[in-house]
């Protein structure tokens, strides 16, 4: 029994780690706030832990991806924050992609964030501030006080060793 | 021209006809270069939802988490009392997966266990929750039931758990390591004994000489003379989570490491090469092979594969 609860919370441990980051991104793409979207996140892992059987669920990313989903759009409707936009939001997530899609698409984009916070300093900070922040080239050289031409060559030099590091990853 | 810099302004498509001219020269030089400039597009194209994309502290919202279903929760799985996992106990948790598949397990004696890391890394873990990472080719013995009494061949990294009566001991061809505690590696080779320790402290016993080692220290001995120093040890720990991390550290140190990682797998060439050039980066879970191909295209690195080994011919920083 002991080994049992323990393997149970190993593997319960080893998926929040994974998704929670990617589930609070998803959330907050349909809040619009960071908080908000941590607590949907937390009650999804409360009702997941209360399972009893993570072996029951076949296939957790679907579960936990929907789970949010779900959970954030009721967040909404408690808050009567839905108007237009957040209708056309659910309908687009309802209608159009598959919780598939959406749960493949911010798992990449985790990936995609932590490899860029392992390139070198210089890369890293120009990658975040193009495709985090969406700097302009231009804004980017005055930001960091560099030439155009240096913001140019670093973003070039960081995709490639991005590409060495995501090849690993995916 | 610099194809980094043509690269970086392709992206955007502001390259000028001599640019765009100079890259498909480059694409047309060798198939791969068609296949980076494609994968570079690609991950252009998708980090372009990056953009408020935020970290969220995982470890704190997993500790609240626990917090609170130890308070509220009868209903957790099988009322499970919930406690502080370190990173140690889930590993020891999936010790037992680990030695089915990929140790040589056997038992030599009634009380004699001998687990052999054959082919890969592997992670033994002993009854008091300590873990104890196997790197390929070492052999543990544990000579009683206590599992007090170790014998190491090879090379091990060690997190133990406190010892509360009977202290740890492990036993090598040059020298006896007795664990206070609690994080360390060991290099039991053929003509001699390292002790290098991560955090807290043990003591080395050679057949003429005794030393205490406390975190940042490293010993070796031949069994004659001992040699003591001090060393970063960040990145001891890599053998367990397999991240290695370097901000301006000279060439030759990085190699150092990636020779205790990988098993004495690099040599630096004989040229008069810039083998301390600076290097900052991140390698999490890559293969030799990679980190290269990533030192090539950071400091400029040339590598040939020999044998098994790799040889590293220049360095262009």
């Amino acid at each position: 029994m002991t080994y049992d609860r323990s393997k149970y919370k190993n593997q319960f441990q080893l998926i929040f780690k994974e998704y929670y980051n990617p589930l609070c991104n998803f959330a907050k793409s349909i809040l619009k706030d960071s908080a908000m979207a941590e607590d949907a996140v937390q009650d999804v892992f409360t009702s997941f832990w209360q399972k009893n059987n993570i072996d029951s669920v076949d296939n957790p990313k679907a579960f936990l991806f929907q789970s949010t989903k779900n959970k954030a759009f009721e967040v909404l409707r408690t808050k009567k924050r839905m108007n237009d936009y957040t209708l056309s939001l659910e309908q687009q997530y309802g209608n159009i992609k598959t919780i598939e899609e959406v749960s493949d698409r911010y798992i990449l984009k985790e990936k995609l964030f932590r490899k860029i916070a392992e390139l070198p300093p210089q890369c890293q900070k120009i990658l975040t501030l193009s495709k985090l922040n969406g700097f302009t080239y231009k804004e980017i050289a005055r930001e960091l006080d560099i030439s155009v031409k240096t913001v140019e060559n670093q973003i070039g030099r960081g995709l490639r060793l991005l590409r060495v590091k995501m090849a690993k990853a995916l | 021209m610099n194809i980094d810099r043509i690269i970086g302004r392709f992206l955007l498509g502001q390259q000028s006809q001599d640019e765009l001219h100079t890259l498909e020269e480059w694409k047309s030089d060798a198939e791969e270069n068609l296949k980076e400039l494609q994968a570079i597009q690609k991950l252009w194209n998708d980090s372009q939802g990056l953009q408020d994309y935020q970290d969220f502290d995982a470890d704190s919202a997993l500790a609240k988490l626990e917090l609170s279903l130890e308070s509220s929760s009868p209903t957790g799985p099988a009322n499970a009392k919930i406690m502080n996992f370190s990173y140690v106990k889930w590993i020891s948790g999936l010790a037992a997966c680990f030695l089915m598949v990929f140790a040589g397990y056997q038992y030599m004696a009634s009380q004699e266990t001998s687990v052999i890391a054959d082919t890969k890394n592997i992670v033994y873990s002993l009854q008091d929750g300590s873990a104890i990472e196997l790197a390929e080719g070492a052999k543990l013995v544990i000579s009683d039931d206590q599992e007090k009494n170790l014998e190491l061949d090879g090379r091990a990294y060690f997190e133990i758990a406190k010892q509360e009566d009977t202290r740890l001991t492990i036993d090598t061809r040059f020298g006896d390591i007795e664990v206070i505690g609690t994080a360390f590696v060991v290099e039991a080779a053929q003509d001699y004994t390292s002790v290098s320790v991560v955090e807290g402290t043990v003591r080395l016993k050679t057949s003429n000489k005794e030393q205490i080692l406390t975190e940042g220290m490293t010993a070796m001995t031949n069994g004659k003379s001992l040699n003591v120093k001090r060393i970063d040890t960040y990145n001891y720990k890599s053998l367990i989570t397999g991240d290695l991390q370097y901000e301006g550290v000279p060439l030759y140190q990085v190699v150092n490491d990636l020779n205790r990682h990988f098993g004495n797998k690099l040599l630096l060439g004989e040229s008069n090469s810039k083998f301390e050039c600076k290097v900052s980066s991140v390698f999490s879970d890559l293969s030799l092979e990679d980190i290269l191909k990533e030192l090539s295209l950071t400091i400029g690195l040339k590598f040939h594969k020999k044998e098994n080994k790799y040889v590293i011919d220049s360095v262009s920083c």
